[in-house]
């Protein structure tokens, strides 16, 4: 079948142009950016993720389009950034469940994140409260190992599910103070704060941004931060280090993520607009409307970052005796 | 009491009427009409898609907007299911057992009359009940531990049963076959995968959209290309838009009982609105003086379902609005367009944010309201669809199925798995086995067993704490009950002899 001379014509004249602008790193981003999220629209990663895709967009002159990519702990999210041209058209955000604790706690994973994966810039950190229900004599960290002790049939601590950092704290948790603390597994955290409200839990460790607001409007108890410092949202709240489990440290972080191989020149400018777009207004009030704070810093830093909290991880991982396939 | 709540609906109409947030509304709601109408196209992908859109907006008008879509979607799934046996979602399943039998029988005008009715209705009652005890009921659903759920779920398992048109040995194995699909994916408690074959797609297990849609919805359009004949018989005979005196005797009571029903089940976080539709058309068909209509085209079997999930729709704001906690997947996308405005959703917005939070549960009556003027005159359009010709209307819907499941996670594999289960229900079609049971199955079992096991890890393994909480030993023992009325044949046929005789 011959093609039409008109159709052939535009096809190389499309393709010219295609080249022309395609080795032209100098022009980044000469195209939208997909940025993919490993979770469902509407959690905290999707919301940071979009409140950095709004300023990346106006300071890069490109869309950036998110795509929640969810399923698998973040599983099949990170391997479609991967899998990946590494052209710098694809980004996506990475946090410290599947960049630095997944390795350590599943068996098998289609990544493996210290190869197939670029770490690009740190966005943010946040914090676990430590929370407990309203109704128990419960009022620092001190009275909820004794309570703990005395109690062991009656402790059980939710978690917004296996593996996620609210789980970790509490083996962590559970490790430093020498109680034995039922862990109960929950499908995201809401439903865990609702049994912790109604006492069927009795404590938990969940995000500053969906534990926080029901602590401070006196629905629950918050009896430590798992912060090096107190937070300043919540100032009256210790850290667990100075509650009574000296060197406890818990963080939740996230950042930008591409695939290995892709040129460093434009690792650098992304790099670069990250950090802008952390310094500017925007992320600031919107960060610190979720309880998360802006986690600015160089490529080489956030790998630093990365290697330190994979080391911890894997002692924590490996103490608590946690294993998922 | 009054007062204060007549001075706060103030607000909130005073909020909710400036025009900028009548059109939002407007928009939001005509959206979600159209959304839902378009099978499987869900709210979900929706307002995922409007978020950022809604980011620019003020936060009224932004809620305004998402809550519109969500429960105009309700509207718009009750249309499709009616007229061409197509759920978009879990809740309009129900309104496929008799409302698509009533437009066969060229009723479609009444069906979709009394959904708009009836949704109209129950959305009113939902709302003045949320306006009115949003505080109290947000306390019942903390009432609410894993002992009371699993036996809820046991509640409505036993109920189920009743779903089934014919043989009830086939519904019970429909059950199980839906319970083992919803057993795929992660098992939450122990972390191990269950039936997902290394898949990761499946790692999370199936979405209830692609089973909703595959078994009705792709099922029934296989089946339908073997009926050369049948296939002609809606698009002759639709009778009259409007109900006749008879049917509006009989829907009305339903609409009110499926009103009470949804209201209640609708507070509790996490399928309750589910729940609500096949709690209704269990109880119309369980009180019915005429049983055997139901699967035949009993109008009661769509007012009651469609009146109890619009108004679950409304009663699901309430753990959001009053402890900030989302009970389903459109509820945590508010959650987020409101802390992008930074509004923390949580127990202070009422305080803090008075006009938002009785601008959002004003602008809900008024959404309503609109969805029944937008609704009711486009009936004789939506009818006229079921004369566009069987090859060119069976694509399009094909097509929309797939955009639909891709969206629901924007994953080909979905897409893929509802095609293969679509083939799954067309044999289940041919076998006569119904799919009502396996859906409701596939929602109820893995709740059943994650609350089940939840409260056994509470107790520390003693099974007593199902007996020893009252609200779960009541809901035992009407399950109880419920039972024995099944099982006991004498007593059913004394029952009905004694419907006869009245």
């Amino acid at each position: 079948m011959r093609m039409p001379s008109w159709v052939r014509t535009t096809a190389i004249a499309i393709s010219g142009f295609f080249a022309i602008l395609s080795p032209a790193l100098a022009q980044y981003p000469d195209k939208p950016i997909k940025f993919i999220v490993p979770s469902a629209a509407g959690g905290s990663p999707d919301v940071i993720s979009r409140l950095l895709a709004t300023e990346l967009q106006k300071q890069l002159g490109q869309p950036v389009i998110i795509e929640n990519r969810p399923g698998a702990a973040g599983n099949i999210g990170l391997d479609i950034v991967a899998k990946a041209a590494p052209d710098g058209y694809t980004i996506g955000y990475g946090n410290v469940n599947t960049l630095a604790i997944n390795k350590f706690l599943f068996t098998k994973l289609p990544v493996n994140v210290d190869k197939e994966i670029v770490p690009v810039a740190p966005v943010l950190t946040t914090y676990n409260l430590l929370v407990v229900n309203n109704d128990l004599p419960i009022r620092s960290v001190k009275e909820l190992i004794e309570y703990a002790k005395a109690n062991p049939d009656r402790t059980t601590a939710g978690s917004a599910g296996n593996g996620t950092t609210g789980h970790m704290s509490v083996e962590l948790f559970k490790v430093m103070s020498g109680t034995k603390v039922a862990h109960l597994p929950y499908r995201g955290s809401p439903q865990a704060l609702v049994d912790l409200m109604g006492g069927t839990i009795q404590m938990m460790f969940d995000n500053v941004s969906s534990a926080g607001t029901l602590a401070q409007s006196g629905k629950i108890r918050a009896i430590g931060v798992t912060a090096k410092s107190r937070i300043p949202s919540m100032p009256n709240v210790p850290t667990l280090d100075e509650a009574g489990l000296p060197g406890y440290y818990m963080a939740s972080w996230g950042g930008v993520i591409v695939p290995a191989g892709t040129p460093q020149a434009i690792v650098n400018r992304l790099n670069a607009e990250i950090n802008k777009a952390l310094a500017s207004d925007a992320i600031k009030q919107g960060f610190s409307a979720i309880g998360v704070d802006p986690f600015p810093g160089s490529q080489a830093e956030f790998r630093a970052f990365i290697a330190q909290e994979s080391t911890r991880w894997a002692e924590v991982v490996k103490a608590s005796g946690a294993k998922l396939d | 009491m009054l007062s204060e709540l007549v001075a706060n609906l103030g607000l909130g109409f005073s909020m909710a009427v400036t025009p900028v947030n009548l059109v939002y509304c407007l928009v939001g709601v005509f959206l979600g009409t159209l959304i839902g109408i378009l099978p499987g196209l869900g709210p979900i992908a929706t307002i995922a898609m409007l978020l950022p859109v809604s980011y620019g907006l003020d936060p009224l008008a932004a809620l305004i907007l998402i809550a519109g879509v969500y429960y105009g979607a309700q509207y718009g799934g009750s249309t499709t299911a009616i007229l061409v046996n197509m759920p978009g979602e879990a809740s309009s399943v129900v309104t496929c057992l008799d409302g698509y039998q009533m437009a066969r029988k060229g009723r479609a005008g009444a069906a979709l009359s009394i959904s708009a009715m009836g949704s109209f209705v129950a959305g009113t009652v939902g709302t003045l009940l949320l306006a009115a005890f949003a505080v109290p009921l947000g306390k019942v659903a903390l009432s609410f531990g894993p002992a009371e759920y699993f036996s809820l779920m046991v509640l409505g398992m036993i109920a189920a049963v009743v779903l089934a048109k014919g043989s009830v040995l086939k519904a019970i194995g429909m059950i199980l076959v839906g319970i083992v699909l919803g057993l795929v994916g992660l098992d939450i408690n122990a972390g191990t995968p269950r039936f997902s074959f290394d898949i990761p797609e499946l790692a999370d297990g199936i979405n209830t959209g692609i089973i909703a849609l595959a078994m009705f919805g792709i099922g029934d359009i296989i089946v339908n290309l073997e009926r050369q004949d049948k296939r002609e018989i809606f698009a002759k005979s639709v009778s009259g838009l409007w109900l006749t005196a008879t049917e509006f005797v009989r829907a009305v009571p339903a609409v009110l009982r499926g009103t009470g029903l949804g209201s209640m089940l609708g507070v509790l976080p996490g399928g309750g609105a589910t729940l609500s539709s096949f709690a209704a058309y269990s109880l119309e068909k369980k009180i019915s003086k005429n049983p055997q209509e139901f699967g035949h085209g009993a109008i009661e079997g769509v007012a009651g379902p469609e009146a109890a999930n619009n108004a679950a729709a409304q009663t699901s704001f309430i753990p959001l609005l009053t402890l900030g906690l989302p009970s389903n997947a459109v509820m945590a996308l508010m959650v987020s367009a409101m802390t992008i405005h930074q509004i923390q959703p949580g127990p202070q917005v009422m305080t803090n944010n008075p006009s938002l939070f009785w601008g959002l549960i004003a602008s809900m009556w008024v959404g309503n309201l609109m969805l029944v003027i937008l609704n009711l005159p486009l009936i004789g359009l939506w009818i006229k669809m079921l004369s566009v010709p069987y090859r060119l209307l069976y694509p399009a819907i094909l097509l929309f199925c797939c955009i639909g499941t891709y969206s629901l996670s924007n994953s080909p594999f979905d897409a893929a798995l509802t095609a293969v289960l679509g083939v799954l229900g067309y044999l289940f079609a041919k076998l006569d086995c119904e799919t009502a049971p396996l859906l409701l199955g596939f929602v109820l079992g893995p709740m059943m067993e994650e609350s089940l096991r939840r409260a056994l890890l509470v107790s520390r393994g003693d099974p007593s704490i199902l007996v020893t909480r009252p609200i779960s030993a009541t809901i035992l023992l009407i399950a109880l009950l419920l039972l024995a009325l099944m099982v006991a044949p004498r007593l059913r046929k004394q029952r009905d002899r004694a419907f006869a005789e009245s």
